[in-house]
């Protein structure tokens, strides 16, 4: 199916499906409620502009993540905030020792997301949001399959161990 | 199978089921049924998918932002007079830049003017004109190996994206000739690519021929056959 190009009411209906998942997923991107808001007013405002580029409506959700992750990137490269903690040295595959994780909120939440490289926090925010398959994930990363499923056992492995308090808090230990 | 590929299954079948092949899935349910262990990871796994998914659904979207992004959308969208008169107050600069510019470095302009034709055709046949009009037009040198009698016309002519003096020469005996001859100065033209292929492209009953004189070149094309009536024999 043929998108119709820069059709004004193809666009209030892209804004109106997916402008809640491109906010939640900027903010957990950015970490700060108006760096989304700017960023998911900016990915609708070159979306808008690229319209051509779009080919299959049933697309338009990864295509609008990734022009949304470009734009975090452009912003991030002017502004150095990013506290890498050692997410690389989880395992690659599924734990050999599962544990329960006691309960966490959003803030605890985005302060471990946060405190991963953008390049981990990506897969796991498009896995866990809209359920994107490890597949879609690596074609909007232009990755392939096994460096997602790795890079996300990983995260997940990091998320899990510093819920649970097992990494310590980069803000106290930089403290 | 063991606990490690059964949990790499696991993760793959949660999402990119399709990928497994139905002997990888059965496999799968099998080792989970029979390892203890595993169940608690799986258990444990989904249940942290579940309550990070949970957590993360919890972020509402401001209320104006979905108004705000349609309003900005539609400003986009909205024809802009001001750019269309930016770009064309741009297209005017530049054009009356460009205009001046050619102004400055464009040829000096043929006076074609009727008075002028008549001025030209009253000289027609006298070698003095089209000696003192050649000159007039920077070219210091006539054929001489044609009789001046015979030249019908003079005139300044296109010629491979040259503008040139022609002379034109007709001989109205038994056997009608007509030739144009060509004025180049030596800086005008490079011979051997230029004019010896506009020489070869010129057949079927048309002949052409080359002379020199000093600080020029001559091209000769005759129509109608040998230039031998038009010749000057006096020449040596």
């Amino acid at each position: 199916m043929f998108w119709p190009i820069r059709s004004p009411i193809a666009m209030e209906q892209l804004v109106k499906e997916h402008s809640q998942l491109l906010y939640r997923l900027a903010y957990r991107l950015s970490g700060s409620k108006s760096d989304a808001e700017d960023l998911t007013q900016e990915t609708f405002c070159q979306a808008y502009d690229k319209m051509h580029q779009l080919r299959q409506a049933d697309k338009a959700k990864s295509w609008l993540c990734t022009i949304l992750r470009n734009c975090f990137l452009q912003r991030k490269r002017h502004s150095d905030r990013e506290v890498n903690l050692p997410v690389e040295e989880q395992n690659e595959l599924p734990d050999r020792a599962p544990f329960e994780v006691p309960e966490f909120d959003s803030v605890q939440l985005q302060q471990a997301l946060s405190e991963m490289p953008e390049a981990y926090r990506t897969p796991i925010l498009l896995y866990f949001f809209e359920e994107f398959s490890y597949k879609e994930i690596a074609e909007q990363m232009s990755l392939p399959m096994g460096t997602v499923m790795s890079r996300l056992a990983r995260a997940k492995g990091f998320l899990r161990q510093r819920l649970a308090g097992l990494v310590p808090d980069a803000r106290k230990e930089g403290a | 199978m063991d606990c490690f590929q059964a949990r790499f299954l696991g993760l793959l079948s949660r999402r990119d089921g399709n990928e497994l092949a139905l002997a990888e899935r059965q496999a799968f349910v099998r080792h989970l049924q029979s390892c203890p262990e595993c169940q608690t990871w799986d258990r444990n796994d989904r249940a942290f998918e579940t309550q990070v998914t949970a957590v993360l659904n919890e972020t509402p979207m401001p209320v104006q932002l979905e108004s705000q992004i349609l309003r900005k959308l539609a400003e986009r969208a909205r024809p802009r007079p001001w750019l269309w008169g930016a770009a064309a107050a741009l297209f005017l600069f530049f054009s009356g830049i460009g205009g001046l510019v050619y102004w400055w470095a464009a040829p000096g302009k043929i006076d074609l003017s009727p008075n002028r034709l008549a001025e030209l055709h009253a000289k027609v046949g006298d070698r003095q004109g089209a000696q003192s009009w050649l000159l007039s037009q920077g070219y210091k040198a006539m054929p001489s190996d044609l009789r001046s009698e015979f030249l019908v016309n003079y005139e300044l002519i296109d010629f491979q994206n040259r503008r040139v003096p022609r002379l034109t020469y007709l001989y109205n005996g038994e056997r009608q000739v007509l030739a144009y001859v060509y004025v180049f100065k030596d800086s005008q033209c490079r011979i051997a690519s230029d004019l010896e292929e506009s020489l070869l492209s010129h057949g079927g009953g048309q002949s052409a021929s080359l002379s020199r004189q000093p600080g020029y070149l001559f091209l000769t094309i005759s129509l109608g056959g040998s230039l031998e009536p038009l010749r000057n024999n006096n020449i040596q």
